[in-house]
This record gives C-alpha cells, sequence and structure tokens, in this order.
C-alpha cells in the first residue's frame, strides 16, 4: 500500500504535465490520452497525416485555437522520457474494438493512473500501412476519416502556432524608424571609411609611440572631465547613490588623481563608474528615439540621443573653457586627441564587427538600439 | 516518525528539477569558453600558418557548446517557414560557420583579459541566463549566455553582448534581406559570406 504511495507519487513528480487531481476517484471517470513524445516530435512535419491526427488528439473538440500552449523545440526533446497528458474528456469519437485505419491513431482511453502511461509507449502511433485488430476491451480509440477533414484547419494551426512563438521571439527585438536612410547610410560610409583611411592608421601609429600606460592617463583625464556630466544626469534620473558615487569619483580623482590622471576613487575607494548620459535621461522619462540618425565622427544615434549628446555638452568643462580661453585649432586638437586615443584600444572592434555581420549597416542600427534599450532599462532600475 | 523522514527526503528529491542533474548550466558555458580562450591563447596555434588547425579546434568546442538548430529557428522566427526544409538545413550549417567566426572573433579580442562567470538567472523553466563579465583595465563588458536545456545538456542558442542580442541583431538584417528578397538569395548571401559558394 505505501509502496504503491510513493510509486504513484514518484510518477507524478516526474511527469510535469499531470496536476495531482488526477488520482482523486472523479478524475478516474476522465479520459487521459496519451502519446509518445517521438511522435509529438514529427509534429512540424506536417505531411504526415498520422502526425496530424495526433494533432487533431490534442485538441480536437476546441477548434484551433490561438492560446493552446506553442510547440517549442525545447519541449519536444525534454529530458522527461514521458508523454504529453491531456485531460479533458474526449469528443464521441469513440469506437470499440474494430480495425484500425491505416494509418489511424489508436488511444487508449481511460487510463486514470499514471504508472499506466509509460506502458502505452510506443503504442500511440501506428505504421500508416498496418492495421491492426483491437480485441481489447480496454477501450481504444479510433481517429479515422472523419477527422481529416479538419486536416488543413489543423495544420494551419500547427503552424500559426509556431508562429506565435516566433512573435514571442520577435518581440523582444526592439524596432527603430529610419525615414531618413539614405543621408545615414552616407554618414556610415563616411564614418567606416574615416575609421580605415584616418583613425585607424593615425591610432596605430599613436599607439607604437606612446606606451599604454600614458594612454591610460590620457583617458582618464578625459573620462573625469565627463564627470559633472554623469553626476548630473545620474541627479535627473535620478539615483541618489550614482550621483553620490561621481561627485565622490569627480572629486578624489581630480584631486588625490591628480586632474583624473590615475583612477584612485576605483582602485583605493573601490568606486566604479556608472554612465549616465542625457539621451539615456530623456529615455528614462519615456521618450522615445524619434528616428535613427547617423552623425558625423560621432556614429550610430538618433534624434533623441542627438540631441542628448549637444545637451551633454554643456555639461562637459571643457566646453565653457574652450569658448573662452583656447583657439579653434586649440580646442580641436583636444578632441582629436580624445578619439585618436579612445581608438587606440579598439583597434580590431570595427573590423571585427564589419566581418561578422550581413549587413554592417542594419547591424549597427539594431545594435545601437539593442544596446541604448539596456541603458535605459538600467537606468530604471 | 524516521520512515516518514526518509520517505519525504525521497519525495523532495525526485521533486529537483531535471536540470539538477544536466549540470549546472554555468559550469557547462565556462567549461566551453574557457576551451576556446585556451586555444586563442595557445602560442602554438597563435601563427598565421595555424590559422586553419585553429579554427579546426574551435568549430569543434562550438558544436558542443551551440544549439545551432535553435539559434537558426530564433533567428529567422517568423520566416523560419519560408524556407523549405532543405533551405533550413543548408541556413542551419551556413548560419554556424558565420557565428563560429563571429563569436571566434569576438572572444579573440578578450584573450589577454579575465573573464569571470559570476552567475545564472533562470529564464524559463528550460531556458538560463549565464552572465559573466570580460575584466579590462578601463571597462568591464558584460557578456550573457542564453543556454536550453535539451536532451540533459545545456547549450548556447544567444549570446547577449552589452544589451546586444546575437539573434536579434541577425534577425534584423536577415529580415531586410528576406523582405525584398527570396530565401535562396539569402543563401547566397550566407555562402558567400562564409566562403562556401
Amino acid at each position: 500500500m505505501k509502496l504503491i504511495h510513493i510509486l504513484i507519487i514518484t510518477v507524478l513528480v516526474l511527469c510535469p504535465g499531470i496536476s495531482m487531481a488526477d488520482t482523486s476517484p472523479a478524475a478516474e471517470q476522465q479520459q487521459v490520452v496519451s502519446f509518445q513524445e517521438t511522435s509529438a516530435a514529427a509534429f512540424s512535419n506536417s505531411s504526415s497525416q498520422s502526425n496530424i491526427l495526433i494533432r487533431s488528439l490534442v485538441e480536437p473538440h476546441t477548434s484551433p485555437s490561438p492560446s493552446s500552449p506553442p510547440l517549442k523545440g525545447g519541449e519536444i526533446n525534454s529530458p522527461f522520457p514521458l508523454p504529453e497528458i491531456i485531460t479533458p474528456p474526449l469528443p464521441p469519437l469513440i469506437l470499440r474494438g474494430g480495425e484500425a485505419e491505416p494509418g489511424g491513431v489508436i488511444f487508449k482511453e481511460g487510463v486514470p493512473k499514471a504508472g499506466v502511461l509509460s506502458s502505452l509507449e510506443g503504442e500511440g502511433v501506428l505504421p500508416m500501412n498496418s492495421s491492426v485488430n483491437i480485441q481489447n476491451e480496454e477501450a481504444v480509440i479510433i481517429l479515422a476519416q472523419s477527422t481529416r477533414n479538419d486536416e488543413e484547419e489543423i495544420t494551419e494551426s500547427a503552424l500559426s502556432e509556431n508562429n506565435d512563438v516566433f512573435e514571442e521571439y520577435e518581440e523582444e527585438a526592439a524596432r527603430i524608424a529610419d525615414p531618413i536612410a539614405p543621408f545615414n547610410k552616407v554618414m556610415f560610409h563616411f564614418n567606416d571609411k574615416l575609421y580605415f583611411w584616418l583613425l585607424k592608421p593615425v591610432a596605430s601609429v599613436y599607439s607604437y609611440i606612446i606606451p599604454e600606460d600614458f594612454r591610460f592617463i590620457f583617458g582618464n583625464a578625459y573620462d573625469n572631465l565627463k564627470a559633472p556630466g554623469r553626476m548630473l544626469n545620474n541627479l535627473f534620473q535620478p539615483r541618489p547613490k550614482a550621483t553620490g558615487n561621481e561627485l565622490i569619483r569627480f572629486v578624489f580623482n581630480s584631486v588625490i588623481g591628480v586632474g583624473g590622471l590615475g583612477d584612485p576613487a576605483k582602485h583605493v575607494l573601490n568606486i566604479k563608474k556608472q554612465d549616465a548620459d542625457l539621451g539615456q535621461t530623456l529615455g528614462h522619462y519615456g521618450i522615445g528615439h524619434g528616428f535613427y540618425l547617423v552623425l558625423p565622427l560621432f556614429g550610430p544615434s538618433s534624434l533623441r540621443d542627438g540631441i542628448g549628446l549637444a545637451g551633454d555638452r554643456f555639461m562637459y568643462p571643457l566646453t565653457y573653457v574652450s569658448s573662452s580661453d583656447l583657439t579653434f585649432s586649440q580646442t580641436a586638437g583636444i578632441y582629436t586627441l580624445e578619439k585618436v586615443n579612445d581608438t587606440s584600444f579598439k583597434i580590431g572592434d570595427y573590423e571585427s564587427f564589419k566581418e561578422s555581420a550581413i549587413d554592417p549597416y542594419v547591424s549597427m542600427r539594431d545594435a545601437f538600439l539593442q544596446h541604448r534599450k539596456k541603458d535605459v532599462e538600467e537606468s530604471k532600475k | 516518525m524516521r520512515k516518514n523522514m526518509t520517505k519525504i527526503i525521497f519525495i523532495l528529491l525526485l521533486l529537483l528539477p531535471a536540470s539538477a542533474f544536466a549540470g549546472a548550466p554555468l559550469d557547462t558555458v565556462k567549461g566551453h569558453a574557457d576551451k576556446v580562450l585556451d586555444i586563442l591563447r595557445d602560442p602554438a596555434l597563435k601563427a598565421d600558418s595555424a590559422n586553419n588547425l585553429r579554427k579546426e579546434k574551435i568549430r569543434a568546442i562550438a558544436a558542443k557548446m551551440f544549439d545551432f538548430s535553435e539559434l537558426s529557428k530564433r533567428t529567422l522566427a517568423r520566416n523560419w517557414n519560408k524556407l523549405s526544409s532543405e533551405q533550413q538545413s543548408e541556413f542551419v550549417m551556413l548560419y554556424e560557420s558565420l557565428l563560429e567566426d563571429a563569436y571566434a572573433n569576438k572572444i579573440m579580442s578578450f584573450t589577454d583579459e579575465k573573464i569571470v562567470f559570476n552567475k545564472e538567472i533562470p529564464l524559463t523553466d528550460k531556458t538560463t541566463e549565464v552572465q559573466s563579465v570580460v575584466m579590462r583595465r578601463n571597462d568591464e563588458i558584460p557578456i550573457y549566455y542564453r543556454v536550453i536545456l535539451k536532451d540533459g545538456t545545456w547549450r548556447v542558442y544567444d549570446v547577449v553582448i552589452e544589451g546586444v542580442s546575437l539573434i536579434n541583431n541577425y534577425r534584423t538584417q536577415f529580415r531586410e534581406i528576406l523582405a525584398n528578397k527570396s530565401p535562396e538569395s539569402l543563401l547566397e548571401t550566407l555562402r558567400k559570406k562564409t566562403g562556401k559558394s
């Protein structure tokens, strides 16, 4: 008695499809239809009749409903060697005894105990041309000609279910309008050529001459100048802790790190940089991209992020210094050094990106979009 | 009482999801990624003459690490059914070749960096996200592997680098091609790209 209990529970636990209620006496009245898992794997092959019939067994009385569980690849090859179990009452398609139609599917009904299920394996589907005599009183359902009328409809439903899964995948992807694609493509090619013809050769020579440690120091200094912008945007979003961290970082790195040449805030205080920009802040408040925009030098952007980029300039100390105290060429020199220094760490990235893309323009647009989506989502945490 | 306890423990053991026996997703992905890095770092394989050998070795690991048919289906999504079954299997093959190069390329730039696998987050009952971070001197790059449990093993079906999902990115590209062109011309493009025309 106890052993049987354990056995039943064991089987139940191993069959996620069965609810506990099935063991109740009431459930014994219900018809349980099972089919071998491998036959389910053939679902995708809608040309095979028997598969369609199985499908019709799964949802025989409900006309193909979009709400039925979608078929996923993963479910087919599930580690459970047990079949799916469907509990609702079956349509009045039950014949007792008789001969199965070739290509028909035979299912046992009235199998309330899950333990019996495993013994059913292999009995789910009959080969197309076999005809089987069934003398067994244990009732057998034969789905024959009558269900074949639904065939086409069912095939369609199988397809649309697949599509439902696919829709799910597609929904994850963000999209952006690209009404000025011709302009963007020109800019994309401009940036591409700028990189290969100018930026890359210059940065290569630069990184050859300037030791890496110095390049890191320059990078730190430029990055430190952006701390006020990060701090303000963190404040706008509002992320108080990140705001405080950026404030501490800016003061600490400027003083102890001598104008931000080092990053002692990270190494001594263990406070990491918390990126934030105006485009992200705008996104945080629900403002969409508008449309895609490729900017010369800056690369992929959007109307929103372009405005953000312009706004961020007002939070950049150099903007105020250069407008009053520096000549145009000095300002240009500072920005050029920043770009070259930055590129010197990234040589090869763009090449490998381009190599792995089928359509680099589309790939970059999508990567920009996904990346910014992540930035905005992170600002909400 | 003691008998009951044994029973309860027995039942609790059975309640453990199958994934517990399949090996943790994180360990699986980490094991594969470490092997790829070992190959990329191997000084004997660094020379240009060893290029083919290196690729062959990475290919062998990638075949175990990734679930290319799942990847293909999820990438093409709605368009998957537009391909005939022959086209589908050719697509899987070409896409596999493309991705092996792309992944090797991407991870190649991280060979000198430390890669830390820090956590796994279950997405559904059969999918998990394994999160890793590439520690660079001046920044950190998050790389997330999305894995699916099939036949008792965890296989990668998506790689998300800095929020950019590989399959989403390719899906957008393929969608644009299939919007105006036939599946055959998509395959032709892929053949050219992977040098298998």
